[in-house]
Parts: structure tokens; sequence; C-alpha cells
């Protein structure tokens, strides 16, 4: 259990508001998170960036497949610097889910092309699957936040429940702060009582869909699957929480208070206004520090910018205009590129640190429970590839040796419109999300489509 | 390097359409595909070309052919209906129909599913209305949440819920009525009885029972309520079944209203009364007089052409400083404003594409630099020579079909070809390097001008950028500007059946689009897709050529389009299928 102290609205609001250091962060975190007698468990941190790590930045750029130890890494990177001996950039990777530009970006979590369709993905997304794995319930309280760059239609979304099941990450950090700690808990008689009544419920409408999916042709019946499946996998958080699905239990973590969160755009009447897209990020990795210290969640799904988006980054170039700070094609452009990826490890490092920042009590830090890692779902040279994956894997229970770059080779023709099984010295990122799997301690042997799926990359899990 | 400016392309579009086949076989040599669903169900096989829109007819506004001879035409089977099927509620529909039952908005968890559009699929696209784990979560939370007040009031309502031990009879009875309206249908005997043990099972309760609520709870969380049906009544004729009555009032009133069925809907359902195709007529006149319906109308035109949108995108500040949420809303107010202007006083839809009028206020015009409307009050307003022509010139598409700090051609004739021609169009394909920078004195034009000279580019942008060159007397914003050296309307429209050509500024553009056949047609389809929640397919055919022909030809008013296709036998008939999907 974990003992919190008050986090004070004046705090949260400065916590949340704009220019916060990630050095504050982890000040105000030892201030204010008491210490823990000894919360194990681990947790999970996925941050997507449609476009971003730029393995080619990195000094040695091999061609063929190798472990580098002693590689220099690229200045973009000084942010992570902290968690070097915990760090392995893996580059080189396929994403078979990507067939042709965009179309499939939201099926690079599943290992499995998607079915035609954004809101169509084949199968569970590996994060879904690792947090149902270990008790988590999807999507809370294992979380899925973001922030939408400027235009972000509902649809977009990375990460799948199953078959047909988009999960999309919550965009408004003050919604997703109500989720996380706006219903506190009630007596231990209400909660059961709570529970036994939904569950009531819930088995008398399972018999009810149940009896309405067998009525219906055949094409009908996913709709009404769909519905059973969220219906269990509502059960189950309620099982796993004791009956009340926004729990926010004051005797293991004090609430803050709301924050009322205020974002700061630069014109007041704007919605989603590109300049305080660094702001809402921060404020959404904040909220995961916060969640996995309260001990409400273990898994973070972070959903930075996809890459049918076109994610604007004017205050990263305030000499140029805003239509020229588009993330996308800057292919060549290694300033602009570096630039791009240094707020990306900001943000990755915003985190981390936050995580490093609670101690555990047991002399260990939440970190020291943590998998984070940083994956892009394009690759090539940093747009528009589905070839040359990179991440960045900060593993801190260390069961995979730090200090290591390890590249793999796409398969030979790979490019958009292929879908190529894995060759003998390529791997996909299927294989990626088998050793994070493993990792976490959801054993695993294949994910996705079994052609594309090797088992855990060679050389990563030490 | 080369360098081809290609506009922001959605899944939807890329996958639900036949572009991306033609692309890859063909290169992209201008050959474009108007979407439909390929899929066959509810028709008999594709018979051969016979009657109206089969063969090789080139004006059909069906399809007939495209520009390189690819067949575009849906079947004419008389006898091909379409599936049996199911739709979850769309999120606006849930929240009336919660609202029906007394349950007010702000009691509510939203989500309750997306609300977005996508090319080719409205909002209400009924195969990818989801039912995620959030979105049941949100709707179970409400339900249970709310089942307390509901079941006070029930009680308040049936004197015999209120004592400490109801009769079974009063039980019966109370949940049939309930369920009659919570359910838009009439329980079975077994149904009334499960529910029945429910609230027994719940009386048991050794503490804190609640039976009532348990009964309201399980009821607002039953794929009844959060579903309507369309699978016809169990009698097929001659493979062919109707909707049941109660299916039919579901139908008219959510398609019309986006609510439930209301008192006179329900009782002519339950008496009988909408069985033919007069007293379905009625119901639909009536229904297309309430309120609700402009809601239904609005929402179909802001899903069509995306201008709901500009409620909610920023500018650059240093370009349109005053440019802010307020202003967007404005705009999107005034489109809806002059969408219901229309539509009220039956236009047809060459007024829509040609219209001079305009909803402004002060607030309004001051920013678009238009005359002022001497009221805070948004007003009617008639615009003279080329300021606003149609609806595609409103200042809400304008604003959405634009960079952060400018016009945007490539967008604008991308809308043009998609929405306005039903025409798809292939995926941009990769490692597109961004365009020039804009520079004084370079227009847009110019900056684009390598689309057309490279051929890679080429080959899919002259599709789109000369369509898009004819709104460039519009800014970022929409605000109008005067033609220039640097502001070139003129441009020219092809591969298409019948509307192919050059045209000199917005006036002939959007005349050219307004008297076409060719978007009549596709205006057709886009209503159809709306109403029906999907995209057309084969079994479709007969009902969209009979009404294209009527809307091309006589120009009726927008809203016969939508009278017409909600009261067609095509609406209220499916074709039978058994419980393996065989048709019967």
């Amino acid at each position: 259990m974990i003992n919190r102290e008050m986090i004070t609205r004046r705090r949260l609001l400065k916590y949340f508001g704009a220019g916060i250091s990630a050095s504050f962060l982890s000040t105000f975190l030892q201030e204010t998170l008491a210490r823990s007698e000894g919360l194990s468990r681990k947790c999970l941190v996925q941050m997507t960036t449609a476009n971003g790590i730029a393995a080619y930045l990195h000094k040695p750029f091999i061609d063929k497949a190798a472990t580098v130890t002693n590689f220099e890494r690229a200045p973009f990177m000084q942010p992570l610097a902290p968690f070097n001996d915990r760090m392995v950039l893996v580059s080189g990777l396929y994403n078979y889910a990507i067939i042709d530009l965009h179309g499939n970006e939201m099926a690079s979590y599943t290992g499995n092309v998607g079915a035609p369709g954004p809101q169509d993905p084949s199968s569970a997304s590996i994060e879904t699957v690792i947090a149902k794995s270990i008790g988590q319930g999807v999507p809370y309280p294992a979380l899925y936040l973001g922030a939408p760059a400027r235009e972000w239609n509902e649809y977009e979304s990375c990460y799948a429940g199953g078959k047909n099941q988009v999960i999309r990450p919550e965009v408004d950090p003050v919604a997703s702060f109500g989720r996380l700690f706006g219903k506190p808990v009630v007596s231990v008689e209400t909660v059961a009582d709570t529970l036994r009544r939904k569950n009531s419920v819930l088995r008398f409408v399972k018999a009810d869909a149940q009896r309405t999916r067998d009525k219906l042709p055949p094409s009908e019946r996913p709709k009404l699957e769909q519905m059973l499946e969220s219906l269990r996998s509502y059960e189950q958080r309620l099982v796993a929480q004791g009956g009340s699905n926004d729990k926010f239990d004051p005797a293991r973590c004090t609430a803050p208070t709301n924050p009322a969160l205020t974002l700061k755009p630069r014109t007041p009447t704007a919605n989603y206004d590109i300049y305080s897209l660094p702001d809402r990020l921060n404020a959404q990795a904040d909220l995961f520090v916060l969640a996995f210290a309260c001990g409400l969640s273990s898994v973070a799904a972070f959903l930075v910018n996809m890459g049918q988006q076109h994610t604007l980054y004017p205050f990263l170039f305030p000499d140029l205009k805003p239509d020229e700070t588009d993330i996308h094609h800057h292919s060549g452009n290694a300033a602009m590129i570096a630039k791009f990826d240094q707020f990306h490890a900001q943000l990755f490092a915003r985190i981390c640190n936050g995580l490093t920042a609670v101690a555990l009590g047991n002399g260990k830090t939440l970190m020291d429970d943590t998998i984070a890692y940083w994956m892009s779902t394009n690759g090539g040279s940093h747009h528009d590839g589905n070839h040359n994956i990179p991440a960045i894997i900060i593993d801190g229970t260390r069961q995979m040796k730090g200090g290591r770059y390890l590249r793999f080779i796409s398969p030979e023709g790979a490019g958009f419109g292929t879908q190529l099984g894995n060759t003998e010295k390529s791997y996909a990122t299927n294989d990626l999300f088998i050793s994070i799997a493993n990792a976490m301690g959801v054993p695993m042997t294949s994910f996705g489509l079994a052609k594309q799926s090797r088992g855990p990359l060679p050389g990563l899990l030490s | 390097m080369k360098k081809c400016k290609w506009y922001s392309m959605s899944h939807t579009l890329a996958l639900n359409c036949f572009a991306p086949l033609f692309l890859l076989t063909l290169g992209c040599t201008g050959v474009v595909g108007q979407a439909s669903d390929a899929s066959d169900t509810g028709s008999k096989p594709k018979s051969s070309a016979s009657g109206g829109a089969g063969g090789a007819a080139t004006s059909t506004p069906l399809g007939g052919q495209d520009a390189v001879g690819n067949d575009l035409t849906l079947d004419c089977d008389a006898s091909a209906y379409p599936k049996t099927q199911i739709w979850k509620l769309t999120t606006r529909q849930l929240i009336n129909s919660f609202a029906a039952l007394g349950v007010p908005a702000d009691k509510l968890r939203l989500p309750f599913g997306s609300t977005s559009a996508t090319p080719f699929a409205f909002a209400n696209k009924a195969d990818s209305l989801d039912l995620s784990d959030l979105v049941f979560e949100n709707l179970f939370d409400t339900a249970t949440a709310n089942a307390p007040a509901l079941a006070a009031s029930w009680r308040g309502r049936a004197p015999c819920l209120a004592q400490a031990k109801p009769t079974t009879q009063c039980l019966q009875s109370e949940i049939r009525t309930f369920g009659r309206r919570a359910l838009r249908k009439t329980l079975d005997d077994a149904a009334v009885n499960r529910f029945v043990d429910l609230f027994a099972e719940e009386a048991a309760a050794p503490t804190a029972s609640a039976p009532l609520e348990q009964v309201v709870a399980a009821m607002l969380t039953s794929p009844d309520f959060l579903f309507r049906s369309e699978l016809g009544s169990t009698d097929a004729v001659n493979g062919v079944v109707t909707l049941t009555p109660q299916e039919t009032a579901s139908a008219l009133s959510y398609s019309l209203t986006d609510g439930p069925p209301d008192e006179l809907l329900t009782k002519a359902a339950d008496a009988g009364e909408l069985a033919t195709a007069a007293q379905v007529d009625r119901q639909v006149a009536r229904l297309m007089a309430e309120p609700t319906h402009l809601g239904v109308v609005e929402r179909f035109f802001q899903e069509w052409l995306g201008y709901g949108r500009a409620a909610e995108i920023s500018k650059d500040a240093k370009v349109f400083p005053r440019f802010g949420r307020e202003v967007g809303a404005s705009m999107v107010l005034a489109t809806n404003l002059l969408v219901r202007d229309l539509y009220r006083k039956d236009q047809g839809y060459r007024s829509f594409m040609s219209t001079r009028t305009i909803f402004t206020n002060n607030a309004l015009a001051s920013f678009l630099g238009e005359p002022m409307a001497s009221t805070d009050e948004f007003r009617e307003v008639k615009t003279n020579q080329q300021l606003r022509v149609g609806l595609l010139t409103q200042p809400s598409v304008m604003t959405v079909e634009a960079t952060l700090s400018d016009s945007d051609i490539v967008k604008r004739g991308r809308l043009v070809r998609q929405q306005i021609f039903c025409h798809d169009l292939p995926a941009p394909p990769p490692n597109i390097p961004p365009l020039k920078p804009t520079e004084p004195g370079v227009s847009n034009r110019q900056r684009i001008q390598e689309h057309s000279e490279n051929p890679a580019c080429r080959t899919c942008h002259r599709l789109m950028d000369p369509i898009g060159f004819g709104f460039e007397n519009y800014d970022g914003a929409g605000r109008f500007r005067a033609s220039s050296d640097l502001i070139q309307t003129s441009g020219k429209i092809e591969f298409t059946a019948s509307t192919d050509g050059d045209f000199s500024g917005i006036e002939g553009l959007t005349g050219a689009l307004a008297e076409s056949p060719d978007t009549a047609g596709c205006f057709v389809r886009q209503a159809f897709r709306f109403v029906y929640g999907r995209l057309e397919n084969r079994s479709d055919g007969c009902e969209l050529l009979k009404t294209s022909r009527s809307f091309v030809d006589s120009q009726p008013p927008v809203s016969s389009l939508f009278r017409g296709l909600v009261a067609a036998e095509h609406f209220r008939k499916r074709t039978a299928v058994d419980n393996e999907g065989k048709r019967l």
C-alpha cells in the first residue's frame, strides 16, 4: 500500500501548468509522494509517435545486423541520458500491419494486418493483451491517453481490444483526471451491494444478448458478439476492482484536488490550440505517473501522434510558419528531425523521471518495476515507411541488458504494398512485442500473424 | 527533388473503395471509381446489364462506366432488397432515447460511440457503430446510475409497484407497458417473465434490495434498447420479409428525427396502421414537420460537407488573429441556418449549390469583411455577384478545406471530387516531400505547379487541383478575396460522365456543379447512404435508379428526396435469410 500526502490544488495547478520542467516534476513527486511499504508489480509504458526516433542519427549507423554496445547516441537522446544503462535501442524492424501508407497504421500494435476500414482492427493490440493478462481492465484501469495535435478524428487510435474493437485514447487531461480521481470509493458494504446488483444486471443482459445473437443472421452476429465481449470485459473489471469501476481509494493514496486544468491556449478561443500541445501532452504524461504511483493502473498507452495526423510543432520552430512545422515530410532535414525527436525524448523522459521519483519504500523506485518503450509506427527515413521501425526501450526491471543498440534489417523488398514473411535476418515488430510481453511476465511465443512472428528478438532479453 | 502535395487521406477512403486497386493496376492514370459496397448481400446474382442503369451508358447518374471504362453499374433487380440487419443507435439517437424516458443529457455518461463521419460513411453507418468496452461501460453506468430516479418515477405512475411486495400480475402488466415504451416493441410473455424473475431475485437479496431499479437498468442495457432491428416479420413471401410495424416505426422515427417513435407513431404501429404506403407516407410527412427533423437534415449536410469541424479547428494566429472558436462556431451556425432555410422552403439541389443567400450577423460579417448584417442576431442576407455562391463557398466549408494559414487547392478539389461527384480517390504514395514554403509574389497555383509537371503527381492531382483552383477567391479562413495576378480561379473538370469542361471562377465552377446530372446523382447516393446507414450495393440498383432519375430530371425539393427514400417500399422490405444466412 502506498500512503501519500495531500496533493494540493495549487501544486497541481503548477504541476499541470505549462513550462514545468522534468526536474520540477521529480522534486514535486519526491516531496509529495510518501514512501511505500513495498509495492511490487510490473508496469508497462508504451509511447507511440508516428514519426520519430531517427535511428540513423546514431553513430555508427551500420547496415548489417549487429549488436553495438559503444555507439554514440544522437544529441536528441540527451534527456534520456539518466537511463543509459537500462536502455536498449532497437531499429530495423518491419511493421507488417502497415501495407499501405497510413491505411493500416491503426493496426500497428496488433501484429496483424488490419481489416479494411479504420475502425476494423483484426485482433487485440499488444498492450491490451498484456493488460488483460496481468489483471488490468481495458480501457480502465489500463490507461489510454493522448493529445490531438489539432484535428484528431475520433477513429484514430492504435489500440484495439479485439477484432473490430477500437480503443480510443482519452484526449482530455481533465477528463482523464476525473476518471482517475473523481469518484472515491464508499463503504465496503455499499461496494458489495453495488457489485451484486451490477453483476445481476450483467448476467441478465448477457443472457438477453446471447438470445438475440442466436436469432440473427450470421452477418449481424458480430455486433452482438462485440457487445458480449465488452460485457464480459466489464464483468472482469468489476471483479478485479471489487465492484467500483472508477475507484480511487483514499486509504491507499490521497486524492489530489481536481486541478481544473487550464491549458493556456495561444488564442483563448481556439480549440486544441497547436501551441498548447506540449502542455496537454505533459499533463497526460504526468497523469500516467500519478496513476501508477497511486496503484490505480499498471499499463500506460500513450498516443502522442499518428501518421495520418498533420501534427504541427510551431512551438519548436518560432521562425517558421506553422504549416511548415508538420512533423511529416522532413526526410533529409536532420536538424528539424532532431528537434522533433528531442521533443518526444523529453516527453518520454518526463514519464521515466516521474516514475523514478516515486520511491517504493523497499529501496526501489517505481521505475525499477517498469518497462517503458517508445516506438514509431513509421520508420524509413523518418517518415512514411513500414520498414526500419525503431524503438527505444528503458527496462527498469533490468531483464534486458542495457546500453545496447540492436540493429536488425528489414526484408528485401520491404515497402508499402508488400507483406513479407520474416526472413532469416529480418524481424517484425511482432517479435518486439513478444519480447516485451515476456519481460512483463506474460509468456508468449507468437503474436499476431504467425508468419510474422518468430519469438522474442534475439539478444534482447538478457 | 520532386515535390507533390497530397491531401490528408483517411483510412476509410483508402480502404473502403476500389481506387487503390485501380492505382495498383493502372498507376493512377486518372481512373476514379464511384465508391459503393461491393458486397452483394440481399441481391440475386448479377444479371446482365438491363434497363436503366445497366449497359455502357455513360451519362446515368448511377455510374454506368467511368472515364476509362470501369463498369460502375448497379444492377436493377426488382426483387432485390437490402439485407436484414440490426443497428446500434448512434450517440445522438441514444441521447434522445434516454431523454424520451426522462433521463436528461447531463445525467448521461458519454461517449456512446463515435460521432465522426468519414469519407463515404456518415456517422450512422450501421456496420461501424461500435459497442466497444468503453462505450458499453458508459451505457451500463448511465443505465445503473439513472435507474433509481426512473424507478421512482415509475412507482409514482403505478401505485401497485409502490406496494411492499407487488403482485406478479402488477409486475407483468407494468413491465409490459414500460417495456413497450423503452424497448420500442411488445414484449412477449417469456420476456416479461424474465424481467419479473429479475425483480424477484433482487427482492430476495438480504441487503439494499432495489428490484425495480434492476429491471430498469436491465432494460436500458438490453440489446433491444441499444439496437434497432430490421429483421422483419417471420413470414417471408417470395423470399422477402417486411419490417414489422414496430420496426417500421423505429426506422421512420430514427431516420427522420434521430429519436424513438413518439406516441402517435407508436399507436399507429400497434394499431396496424403502418401497413400501406399511404399510411407510411402520412407518418413520414408528419415526422418531417417536426422540428427535430431539421436537426437530422442539418446533420446530413454537416457530415456530407464536413463543415462542422470549423468550430473545432484553429488557424495560424499570425495570419488570422481574429479567428477563434467563436468565429468557427458562427460559421457552422450560419451554414446550418442556410441549410434549414433552404430545406424548409422546399428548395431543390440546384439551389443548395448555387444560392446567393447567406446567413450572417455583425460579428461574422465583420470577420469576413462582408456586408454587415446590422444586427447581432443571424439573419438572411442576399449577396451580390460572386461573393458567395452555394453551399460549397460557405465560410465554414472553405475554412475547413484549408491549411492553417491559407487556402488549400488540393483539399478543396478533393472535397468536390469525393463528396460532390462520389468519386473514389487513391491513397497518396509514401515519401512525399512538402511543398515549397509560401513566398511573396508566388501564388498557391504556382506553388503546386509541379503537380501538373511531374507525371508522378499529375496523374492523380489533375483530378483535384484544376477543380480546387475555382475556390481561390476564398482564403484559409473562408474570407473572399478578389481575383488578381496571384488569385486566378479558372480551372477544369475532367474525368466525369457529363460535367467535363473548362470553367472560369467560382460562378463557373458552382454553376457547372449545380447543373450537373453527375453531381445530382451523387447527391442522391449521399442521401441514400445517410438514410440507409451504409454504402449502396447491388441490391439497391433499382431504387437508386428510380430515385436518381426522378431527382435529376425534375429537380424536386430536397425534402422530397428524403421523403421518397423513407417512404419507399425498399425502405421497409428485406431479403429473407435463414439462421445460416441462406436466402429463403
